[in-house]
């Protein structure tokens, strides 16, 4: 195991405070202000600072690389039409989640996949309280190596994450995949960070139950 | 004894204070550890499952949004400054149209203008003349301002 407060793949999880992030910060509102009077070549940078990160968000959230691809494209351009009303008050790129969070979700909803969002919602927080409620100790049993070589494995991987609401896999992925902190998370959610850290803890409580039959068949694998 | 779960998953993503943190892993138990070892384990699944499906597509969205681009104009920001000096000047002149009226409608004293306008010189915006009559018969010359801005307006 690595260290706890450390993120899965060794880097340090970035901090608001960290003085690295506050000079980029201060380096994107520049960047932000230029963009906003009208210098494209800056705004050119935006794009391909963050593309791929967006992309990796919209990707985890639809599962369809040609829907991830239009709405990252649209992110980008819906961050640029409304550069004007960004307050500065959060950093550039929870801002620009934020929008890809809701875009996405808007888009589940209007092609009906999104229905359940509330009803799943409401049946992860029925589960407060009781057994299901307590983190599992039950390793998955197959390593990062394994995941990256094993299409199968990515596949199961992404498959029980559908199975999430879009609200509790937004602050997976955010959290997991973009390693933001749980401040960030509420500003790209737009929510409090209590909801976060309750909507993190069922998602992952849920991940790790839709996974523990995974678990067990290669525990089997092995044994056999 | 073991640590709450709530705690153990702020431990495990950095969100305690360091003193906190430091002090909580000297009281970590084993099945604590364990349960660290499986947040680990999911957390890097979920991150290099994501991430290798994702890298597996290219993404160049510049040269698509670059066409797109030019057709928006750059996003229009109205200074603060600007914002607050138009509102109140709106609301003062608001303030004193009411004010006028009031008057001329209470005392009487406002004299036929016939709407002696002489010259009206209006730059950014739309005005109206209008002769109000109380119900004295007497007969008072109102001029309008619009503002452009929809929810921004003036009137003398």
């Amino acid at each position: 195991m690595g260290e706890p407060n450390a993120l899965p793949n060794g880097a340090p999880s970035r901090r608001a405070s960290d003085p690295a992030t506050e000079e980029q910060r201060r380096a994107e509102a520049e960047l932000v202000e230029r963009c906003r009077g009208g210098d494209q070549r800056a705004f050119r940078i935006l794009v391909e600072r963050y593309q791929r990160r967006v992309f990796s968000l919209a990707f985890g959230l639809l599962k369809d690389p040609d829907e991830a691809r239009d709405i990252s494209q649209e992110a980008f351009l819906k961050a640029h039409r409304h550069l004007g009303s960004f307050q500065g008050t959060a950093s550039f790129y929870t801002w620009l989640y934020r929008i890809t969070v809701n875009l996405c979700i808007d888009r589940k909803r209007k092609v009906g996949r999104g229905s359940e969002v509330e009803l799943d919602e409401r049946l992860s927080h029925q589960q407060v309280g009781s057994p299901a409620d307590v983190l599992s100790t039950q390793k998955l049993s197959f390593n990062p190596q394994r995941v990256a070589q094993s299409s199968e494995l990515r596949g199961r991987i992404l498959a029980a994450l559908e199975k999430l609401s879009e609200q509790h896999r937004a602050v997976l992925i955010l959290r997991e995949v973009e390693g933001l902190s749980y401040k960030e998370i509420a500003d790209s959610m737009d929510c409090p960070e209590g909801t976060v850290m309750s909507r993190l803890f069922h998602a992952r409580r849920q991940m790790q139950e839709l996974l523990s039959d995974f678990a067990e068949d290669a525990e089997q694998e092995g044994a056999d | 004894m073991a640590v709450a779960d709530n705690k153990l998953i702020r431990l495990f993503d950095n969100e305690l204070p360091v003193d906190e943190a430091d002090a909580l892993r000297l009281e970590l138990s084993e099945e604590d550890n364990a349960k660290l070892a499986a947040l680990a384990e999911l957390s890097s699944s979920v991150r290099d499952a994501i991430e290798s499906e994702a890298a597996m597509h290219e993404v160049d969205l510049w040269s698509t949004l670059q066409r797109q681009l030019p057709q928006q104009a750059p996003a229009k920001v109205v200074p603060l400054r600007r914002k607050v000096l138009v509102r109140t000047t709106a609301a003062i002149s608001a303030f004193a149209v009411a004010a006028s009226l009031f008057f001329a409608l209470r005392t009487g004293t406002v004299r036929d203008s016939g709407c002696d306008v002489e010259e009206l010189e209006v730059v950014g915006s739309g005005a109206t003349v209008m002769k109000v009559a109380d119900d004295r018969g007497n007969d008072t010359t109102l001029i309008w301002f619009d503002h452009q801005e929809e929810d921004e307006w003036e009137s003398l």
